[in-house]
């Protein structure tokens, strides 16, 4: 009996220090964390993309512009139709980015919020310059994703694109993140890249960076009010171009839309686009929509030593249009050359690019120094430290192989 | 006659009883006169004394008559009115007493006279042989018929039992679609019934004790012999009966009583009103608590996972039954997480969630003068005004209610700019997801933890979230019922009984009970019959 009691005691001791230790602890969490982070979401301007150019007063390094989103104006589009715009945009410059986003406090009534910055926009001369010093902080500072995509405007500034109103989508940054996704899952010409691909492709292989670039098409002095978007068709629209590239992160050149395309098919980034073949046997042209693709990359060894990349291409298409008579899709043989003639025409752009990088710009923006450094370290480890010069020797051999599996759901074209 | 003064000194007890255990127990030694307190030899006596103790109160009726045996013996009858069934009374007492022919020829004694009517002339079921006033008492405020005879000092009781109950309806807390419609009455021996209805073995068992000093309330215990765990039985036995309370008007005071926890939001004693979940409950190996004057019948041990369970889950197919139990789980975190994990993305992890539903509501925040949590405090702190006053208000103000709480709070405060909407739906959608907990019980304990999750959230965010989470799962695991982990097949982990917790597998899966609840026989479905082992001792 004394036992239990002095076991009870025990007991009801130890639980008193738990408990104490309990409150104490949650007290001095409380203490010590304070609330710090407490952000007012009505409180807080969410930028959505990064603009940046160069200072055109020329004092300073650079002139960065956010696009703001404005909640409320978001929100009224859906009501009714008048409103302001859903964005807006704001401009300071700098030598830094952090710099001008803290300098532009004297402009902005609310703490600008940028987790959900979704696009940079580069402006052309500020790519010409050098893009890396601004992936820095996107890199370095937590509140920025570093999956946010990066494009380069082509012939005007960054601070332009920022500042059109568009149709399609209420927050412009949108529909332009939307057309890079949409034309790299349909057609091809570019392809998306993220600040966290671009710091991959500065690691071991020395492969350049390449970035999708875009433009305006339209009168751009009406493009910033909502006049531009009560209009049909607007005043101005962004229109995206082709794929720029880049030699150590400045801007070399902009690739033709048929190199571009050919790059996406060299970096793996087509899903589906479509080939345009002439018909066989008779005036006219047929399409071959591509499902599927694949690429791989083998690095060989010649007698030499010296690498080859060995490019092989599987393609699934099917023919989705025939604009020409006497194409009988019923025939495997008609589809077998079909697959042939689409095979050469994906290789034509292939090799077209390739040329292009290889003897032009002599630019690696294909990787290939990266293929080598994987399959062949040893060989890198002799053509590394010079790859620049070595590059445009490399040999290559693409080989394409389409399968056409269908035809669509109608068989002899009505076309005589 | 008992004293000078008992009367008053009762009353004051009573008073005084509320205040302080010494108090109690003075009012324990007021009430212990009555026992072992012989009754008078004569009816006029004990008809003075009963009027006299009983402060000659207008319901007890004292009926007296004249016997048919040779002396022409006096007798009296005293009951209650509305605790006995009258018809009863008449017909099984009076009469016979009025019209049998005694068959003694011979004047006899009076005691043995009660022996006689007792054996021969009273046609109830149950009579009791009365030998002191605090038997006497009892049996009276029972609804017992008490029959004196001239010249004895013992009395007869008679069970005539009856008076206006509720009868067996629908239980109105836990409805089912599927299952038994009847649900626990007010009344004890009903409730017993319902319960022997369901298990009709030798084993179920019952034991009686009757709490409440004053209150004299009839309290049960009924479980399965050879099932029950023996420790958990002589624990509540030794709960039970250390009860030192006035009055039991209600399972919650025994619940309260003899729960583990006195300091938990978290019931360790499951109330139900439904006799096919309590019997359940029983053939699993738990010990269910009756207590007269309500319908809620108590079970323990109780475990956390058991408050998410429906009777209903055994009647359907157990694929629906997984799904609604998992459904279950999921409602109760959203009832006791919705609230805080908003005001916590809105306050602090404003990254967290799309762009479109930010920016979507960041519109509805602007211009909303209180900050996130104080809107959502708000808006919870409506909500749980509103949920009372329906529990409590007459039902025919329920449309004023309605409109009042779903127009004007709804509506207007979002109109208005006061709420944004987003709280208004999260708390609305919580309010749903609550209701959705089968036990009330732990539905309350949801209610209690969200405002402090609330707060948690309004001051640290995510990491006050996961903070109290963290606490709250070291205070579940700590939890016993009755020497049973609250968490038990989580932790401890018993994997046998995780067929009945997230998932309701087939029975014919579920062949064992579950473990650690009277070990004796675990096996629930064999090719031998159900009850067969005493358990070792």
């Amino acid at each position: 009996m004394s036992r239990n009691l002095e076991r009870k005691r025990q007991n009801k001791l130890r639980l008193l220090w738990r408990k104490g230790f309990l409150v104490w602890s949650a007290c001095m969490l409380i203490v010590i964390s304070g609330c710090w982070d407490l952000r007012y979401l009505d409180k807080l301007g969410v930028v959505l993309a990064l603009g940046v150019d160069e200072d055109p007063s020329g004092k300073q390094k650079l002139q960065l512009t956010v696009q703001v989103v404005l909640p409320q104006n978001v929100a009224a589009e859906s009501k009714s139709g008048i409103g302001g715009t859903a964005v807006t945009s704001f401009t300071e410059t700098g030598d830094t980015l952090f710099e001008a986003i803290r300098k532009m406090t004297s402009k902005t009534s609310r703490r600008l919020f940028f987790s959900h910055t979704q696009m940079l926009v580069i402006g052309e001369s500020m790519a010409r310059t050098g893009i890396f010093p601004l992936v820095d902080l996107i890199e370095r500072n937590p509140d920025i994703r570093t999956d946010i995509s990066v494009i380069i405007t082509r012939g005007m500034k960054a601070e332009q694109l920022l500042q059109l109103t568009t149709q399609l989508e209420p927050i412009p940054i949108n529909q332009i993140h939307e057309i890079i996704q949409v034309n790299q899952a349909a057609y091809g010409t570019n392809f998306s890249v993220k600040v966290k691909e671009l710091t991959r492709m500065r690691g071991e292989g020395k492969q350049q960076s390449v970035l999708p670039s875009i433009r305006i098409e339209g009168d751009k002095a009406l493009g910033h009010s909502n006049e531009n978007v009560n209009s049909i068709p607007p005043a101005a629209i962004p229109v995206l171009s082709t794929m720029a590239v880049f030699r150590e992160g400045k801007l070399v050149d902009f690739l033709k839309p048929k190199e571009s395309r050919g790059l996406s098919w060299l970096h793996h980034k087509i899903k589906s686009t479509v080939v345009k073949l002439s018909c066989p046997d008779s005036e006219g042209k047929l399409i071959v929509e591509v499902q599927d693709s694949a690429i791989k990359y083998k690095v060989k060894r010649d007698e030499e030593g010296k690498p080859i990349i060995k490019v092989n291409v599987r393609i699934t298409g099917s023919i989705q249009e025939i604009m020409c008579p006497n194409v009988d899709v019923s025939d495997e043989k008609v589809l077998n050359q079909i697959g042939t003639m689409t095979s050469l025409a994906v290789k034509d752009e292939i090799e077209e690019t390739i040329n292009k990088l290889q003897k032009k710009l002599r630019i690696d923006a294909l990787g290939w120094g990266k293929e080598i450094y994987l399959q062949e370290p040893y060989v890198w480890r002799k053509m590394g430290k010079n790859w620049e010069a070595e590059f445009p020797s490399v040999k290559s051999e693409i080989e394409c192989k389409t399968n056409i599996v269908g035809s669509g759901i109608r068989g002899e074209s009505i076309v005589k | 006659m008992f004293g000078p003064g008992s009367q008053g000194n009762s009353k004051a007890g009573k008073k005084a009883m509320k205040s302080s255990p010494r108090a109690e127990k003075h009012e324990k030694e007021q009430l212990d006169p009555y026992e072992n307190k012989p009754l008078s030899l004569t009816i006029s006596e004990n008809m003075e004394s009963i009027k006299k103790e009983l402060g000659e109160s207008q319901d007890i009726i004292f009926r007296e008559l004249t016997l048919v045996d040779r002396n022409q013996t006096k007798a009296l009858i005293v009951y209650v009115q509305g605790m006995v069934d009258d018809e009863r009374l008449d017909e099984f007492i009076i009469q016979p007493l009025h019209r049998e022919r005694f068959p003694l020829d011979e004047p006899v004694e009076p005691k043995e006279l009660l022996a006689v009517i007792k054996a021969n002339i009273l046609s109830t079921g149950i009579v009791t042989d009365i030998c002191d006033w605090k038997l006497l008492f009892q049996k009276l405020f029972m609804g017992y018929g008490i029959l004196f005879v001239e010249g004895s000092d013992q009395a007869v009781g008679a069970n005539v039992i009856g008076g206006a109950r509720r009868g067996i309806e629908e239980p109105k807390t836990e409805m089912a679609i599927r299952g038994p419609r009847e649900g626990f009455t007010e009344s004890i021996r009903t409730n017993t019934s319902l319960l022997r209805r369901k298990i009709r073995s030798p084993k179920l068992w019952m034991e009686q004790w009757t709490i409440g000093e004053i209150s004299q309330t009839p309290v049960s215990i009924m479980y399965v012999k050879g099932l029950a765990d023996e420790n958990v039985l002589k624990d509540l036995r030794e709960r039970l009966e250390s009860i030192r309370i006035d009055g039991i008007l209600e399972s919650g005071y025994i619940e309260e009583l003899i729960a583990d926890q006195k300091w938990s939001p978290f019931p360790t004693i499951l109330s139900n009103e439904r006799p096919d979940a309590v019997a359940g409950n029983l053939l699993e190996g738990r010990v269910a608590i009756l207590v007269d004057g309500t319908p809620f019948v108590l079970v323990v041990p109780a475990i956390l996972n058991m408050f998410f369970q429906a009777s209903e889950d055994y009647y359907q197919r157990f694929d629906i039954a997984t799904f609604l139990r998992m459904l279950r789980f999921v409602s109760f975190l959203i009832a006791l997480l919705m609230p805080s994990v908003y005001v916590a993305i809105v306050s602090y992890h404003q990254e967290m969630i799309p762009t479109q539903l930010l920016l979507k509501l960041a519109a509805q925040r602007e211009g909303v003068p209180f900050p996130a949590y104080l809107e959502a405090f708000i808006m919870e702190f409506v909500f749980e005004i509103l949920r009372e006053a329906v529990v409590r208000m007459p039902s025919a103000a329920g449309n004023t209610i309605s409109i009042v709480g779903g127009l004007v709070i709804g509506q207007s405060v979002v109109e208005a700019g006061i709420v944004s909407p987003a709280v208004v739906i999260v708390v609305s959608f919580t309010a749903i997801a609550s209701f959705v907990s089968p036990t009330y019980s732990l539905g309350i304990a949801a209610r209690l933890l969200r405002f402090i999750l609330l707060l948690a959230a309004s001051t640290l965010g995510f990491y006050g979230i996961g903070l109290v989470v963290l606490l709250l799962l070291l205070h579940l695991s700590n939890i016993r019922s009755f020497g049973m982990p609250y968490i038990k097949p989580f932790a401890p982990f018993y994997l046998n009984d995780m067929k009945d917790t997230l998932v309701r597998a087939p029975l014919w899966l579920m062949r064992k009970r579950p473990q650690k609840l009277g070990n004796q026989n675990m096996v629930r479905q064999d090719i031998e019959p159900e009850v067969r082992k005493e358990p070792e001792q």
